[in-house]
C-alpha cells in the first residue's frame, strides 16, 4: 500500500515536471549557417524540389 | 562505439522499443539523410540495366582515374570546410599551376613553344617544376589564410577575390610572348609518362600513375588530420574556435596551415590536370572547387564546422563521380549537368543543416 502511494506520488511530480518543462527549442545551427533561419520541414521541401529537379532535367535530357 | 556490428545491433534493440511514430521517423530520417546514396544507387541501377558497359571494368577504370584527378582538391578543400569556411579560388588555382606545368614541361623540339629558353625536359626537371607550381599553390593558400586569420575576413569574400586575381593572372600568363591566350600544347612525352603513364590495366582500360600519387597522398592527409597536433587543432577551431584559443590553439597559425595545404593540393591537382586536358587552357579547372565542395559535405564534412574525416571525402567524390559517370554514360547533355550539379550541391547543403537539426 505504501509502495503504491509513492509510486502515485512520483507519478504526480513527473506530470508535473512535464506541464512545467518548456517545450524542447530546436538546435542553433552553427558555422556557416550560424544566421541561418530554416525549419526542418523548409529543409525537406528543398531537399525534395532538388531531387525533383534531378530526375526532371535527366528525363527531358533523355526524351 | 565504432564497432559497426554493435552499433547495428543498438539501432535495431532501439527500433524495437520505438513506437508507430518513432518508426516513422525514423525511416524518414534515414531515408532523407541518406538520400544522395539513394540517388546514386538508382541511377548506377538504371544506367547499368540500359547500358551494360557501365559495369565492366574498363567502366571502373574510368571512374577510379576521375577519382583520382578531383580527390586531391577536395582533400584541400575539405579541410577549409572544417574551419566552417570554404575555397572559391580552388579551381582556378589548379588552371594555373596547370598553364605553369605545361609552360615548364613543353617538348624541347615544339613548334609554338612558349618560352624558348628552359632546359630539355629531365626527371630532375619535371621535380623542380611540380615543386614550382605546388609553391605557387601554397603561396595563394598562404595569402587566403593570411587574410582569413589576420583580419577575420570571410573565407568566401577572400578566396571569391583570389580567385579573380588568379583568373586575371592565368589570362595574363596566356597572353605572354606572343601566345595571345592561344592553349598550351606539346607537352612533353616524359611529363605524360612521369603523371599519365600506365600503372595496370583494369579491362581494357589503363589505369594512370596518378592514381598511385593519390592513394599516397591520401595516406598523406590522413595522417596529418588524424595522427598529429595540426590536425587536432584544425578539429577544434572548427568546432569551437573561442574554446580552442583558450586551450591553447594557434588560431592564426593553423588557419594559415590549412589554407596554405588546400593551396598545396591545388597546385598538385594543376600538375595532374595538365596531363590530363592534354593542351591546358584558360578555362582549365574552370568551376572544379564546385564539384570538390560537394563531394566533400556529400562525404559528411559539414559546414556547421569541425566534422569531416578523409574516408568521408572519398566516398563523397566517388558518388558524385559515380552520378556522373552514370549520366555521361546514358547521355545527360554536359550543359545539364550543371543544373544537375547545382542541385547536388544545395541538397547536400539542406541535407547537412537537416543531420544537424534533427540530431538528439
Amino acid at each position: 500500500m505504501e509502495e503504491n502511494k509513492n509510486h502515485d506520488t512520483i507519478d504526480q511530480d513527473n506530470k508535473a515536471d512535464e506541464q512545467e518543462s518548456p517545450a524542447p527549442q530546436p538546435r542553433q545551427l552553427r558555422g556557416l549557417y550560424k544566421n541561418v533561419n530554416i525549419s526542418v520541414r523548409a529543409l525537406d521541401i528543398i531537399i525534395f524540389t532538388c531531387i525533383a529537379v534531378i530526375v526532371l532535367v535527366v528525363i527531358i535530357d533523355l526524351l | 562505439m565504432n564497432n559497426p556490428i554493435k552499433k547495428i545491433n543498438q539501432t535495431c534493440a532501439d527500433y524495437r522499443h520505438m513506437n508507430a511514430k518513432g518508426r516513422r521517423t525514423f525511416w524518414i530520417d534515414g531515408i532523407l539523410n541518406n538520400m544522395l546514396y539513394i540517388i546514386m544507387a538508382v541511377f548506377v541501377i538504371y544506367t547499368a540495366s540500359v547500358r551494360p558497359a557501365f559495369l565492366t571494368l574498363g567502366s571502373f577504370a574510368n571512374l577510379i582515374t576521375q577519382v583520382a584527378a578531383y580527390l586531391p582538391m577536395a582533400l584541400g578543400i575539405g579541410g577549409c570546410i572544417v574551419l566552417t569556411g570554404t575555397d572559391l579560388s580552388a579551381g582556378r588555382v589548379a588552371g594555373l599551376t596547370a598553364a605553369v606545368s605545361a609552360v615548364l614541361l613543353q617538348e624541347a623540339d615544339f613548334a609554338n613553344k612558349m618560352f624558348n629558353n628552359f632546359p630539355k625536359v629531365t626527371g630532375w626537371w619535371i621535380l623542380l617544376s611540380m615543386l614550382i607550381v605546388v609553391i605557387i599553390g601554397a603561396f595563394v593558400g598562404f595569402v587566403n589564410g593570411f587574410f582569413v586569420a589576420k583580419f577575420s575576413l570571410h573565407p568566401f569574400i577572400v578566396t571569391l577575390s583570389t580567385q579573380l586575381i588568379t583568373y586575371g593572372t592565368i589570362l595574363w600568363f596566356f597572353g605572354l610572348n606572343g601566345n595571345n591566350g592561344q592553349p598550351i600544347s606539346g607537352l612533353s612525352k616524359q611529363y605524360k609518362e612521369v603523371v599519365g603513364g600506365e600503372l595496370f590495366r583494369l579491362g581494357n582500360v589503363a589505369v594512370p600513375r596518378y592514381v598511385l600519387y593519390a592513394v599516397i597522398i591520401v595516406a598523406l592527409m590522413w595522417f596529418i588530420w588524424n595522427k598529429t597536433s595540426f590536425g587536432k587543432n584544425m578539429f577544434a577551431l572548427g568546432s569551437n574556435m573561442d574554446a580552442a584559443r583558450v586551450s591553447g590553439v594557434n588560431v592564426f597559425w593553423t588557419t594559415i596551415m590549412v589554407h596554405t595545404l588546400a593551396g598545396l593540393m591545388y597546385g598538385y591537382a594543376g600538375f595532374v590536370e595538365g596531363v590530363r586536358s592534354g593542351s591546358v587552357a584558360a578555362s582549365t579547372g574552370l568551376n572544379a572547387e564546385c564539384d570538390a565542395i560537394a563531394a566533400c559535405v556529400i562525404g559528411g564534412v559539414s559546414f556547421v564546422g569541425g566534422t569531416g574525416s578523409i574516408g568521408g571525402i572519398i566516398l563523397g567524390v566517388f558518388v558524385l563521380r559515380i552520378i556522373f559517370v552514370a549520366l555521361t554514360m546514358l547521355g545527360v547533355d554536359s550543359s545539364s549537368l550543371y543544373i544537375i550539379k547545382g542541385a547536388i550541391i544545395l541538397c547536400a547543403c539542406a541535407l547537412d543543416m537537416r543531420k544537424y537539426l534533427v540530431k538528439k
